[in-house]
């Protein structure tokens, strides 16, 4: 019995039920399971061999699953999704001009009494990996948001991942676009504080562009679900 | 526990619709608690239900204004929460009780044997 009640209110718990009305449903189901339990009837038999489906079910027919806005979590997520594909990227591009990579692929050059191997990346490449960073981040943002909002039974994942889905290249574009404006006022510089400003600054439209897009897709849940007659706010 | 059979599963599909039906007319005239409603149907030979499929039923009952619970002392423990039928779940009854009987005898008509073997 304790282990379908556990399930039942991490259920609830994930599906952001409020706190009374959890405490609630767990009292008469658990008093419930008591008498059936005294009858012969075991916990798991009563509920079915799915109380996490029972639970959703049960919290759901009486609209006490709210659609969450949740802004912080899923940018937050959006943010992490994006942080791997946005990495390598920076750090091809900036280990382009390290010694260790001119040394390997540079060309001598006399600077002075001394000849030293340089190597300048042309402007194409550095364009061509900060897309690809770019593409990588938008995948990347795609499945974090869609596993944190999948793992929190999130009412408005589909439509938030529909919304992401056909808004982020537009917020990806606009990202790309002032990214590279920005380096192109400083030159293209691949100096670290450069590149940092410019990853900063990217992020911050992408960071936005999810939001914006976040905020749309549960407004637009929570008027489905009010003209379904369904769910509370 | 029932074992999934072909049938089995038919029989509580068909179940599944009334059951809204079913539970209010086991708390009529008495109010009850959800377990005690399971047993009432198993009484009445509807033990083929899946006692927690109750618990969303009754939450939809209790959404529309069919039912409405409260709360009542138990035997040593803590009040336990009962449900009872309002007058508007009165009239829903009523009607639903028309419907099926139309639906009853339609389908009966159709599953006849004398009407079979035309």
């Amino acid at each position: 019995m304790k282990e379908v009640l556990a399930a039942c209110r991490r259920t609830w718990r994930r599906l952001d039920v409020r706190r009374t009305d959890a405490r609630a449903m767990a009292a008469e189901l658990e008093a419930d399971l008591a008498a059936a339990e005294s009858d012969g009837t075991s916990a798991g038999a009563y509920v079915g061999n799915d109380p996490h489906g029972f639970a959703l079910e049960w919290a759901s027919a009486r609209g006490l699953i709210r659609t969450r806005v949740a802004l912080v979590s899923t940018v937050l997520a959006g943010v992490l999704g994006v942080i791997p594909g946005a990495v390598c990227a920076l750090f091809v591009a900036y280990g382009m001009s390290s010694e260790a990579f001119a040394e390997t692929f540079g060309s001598p050059e006399q600077l002075g009494d001394t000849s030293v191997m340089t190597y300048t990346p042309p402007s194409w490449l550095l364009l061509g990996l900060y897309t690809l960073g770019a593409v990588f981040a938008y995948v990347g943002a795609l499945a974090v948001v869609s596993a944190w909002l999948s793992w929190r039974l999130d009412q408005a994942r589909s439509r938030t991942l529909h919304y992401l889905l056909l808004g982020m290249p537009f917020g990806t574009a606009a990202a790309i676009f002032i990214a590279i404006v920005f380096a192109w006022t400083r030159d293209f510089s691949t100096d670290i504080s450069v590149v940092g400003a410019d990853a900063v600054v990217a992020t911050a439209v992408f960071v936005s562009c999810i939001a914006a897009l976040r905020l749309a897709a549960v407004r637009r849940e929570r008027i489905a679900l009010v003209l379904a007659g369904g769910g509370s706010g | 526990m029932h074992r999934m059979t072909p049938a089995y599963e038919r029989t509580s599909q068909l179940l599944r619709g009334v059951l809204d039906v079913c539970l209010l007319a086991v708390i009529l005239d008495e109010p009850a608690y959800g377990y005690e409603m399971t047993r009432r149907l198993s009484a009445r030979g509807l033990d083929v239900v899946g006692e927690g499929s109750i618990y969303p039923v009754l939450g939809r009952l209790e959404r529309d204004g069919l039912v409405e619970p409260f709360q009542q002392p138990s035997d040593g423990g803590p009040p336990r929460k009962y449900y009872r039928v309002t007058p508007r779940g009165r009239s829903a009854l009523e009607r639903w009780r028309q419907e099926w009987n139309q639906t009853r005898s339609a389908i009966d008509a159709v599953l006849s044997p004398r009407e079979t073997e035309r």
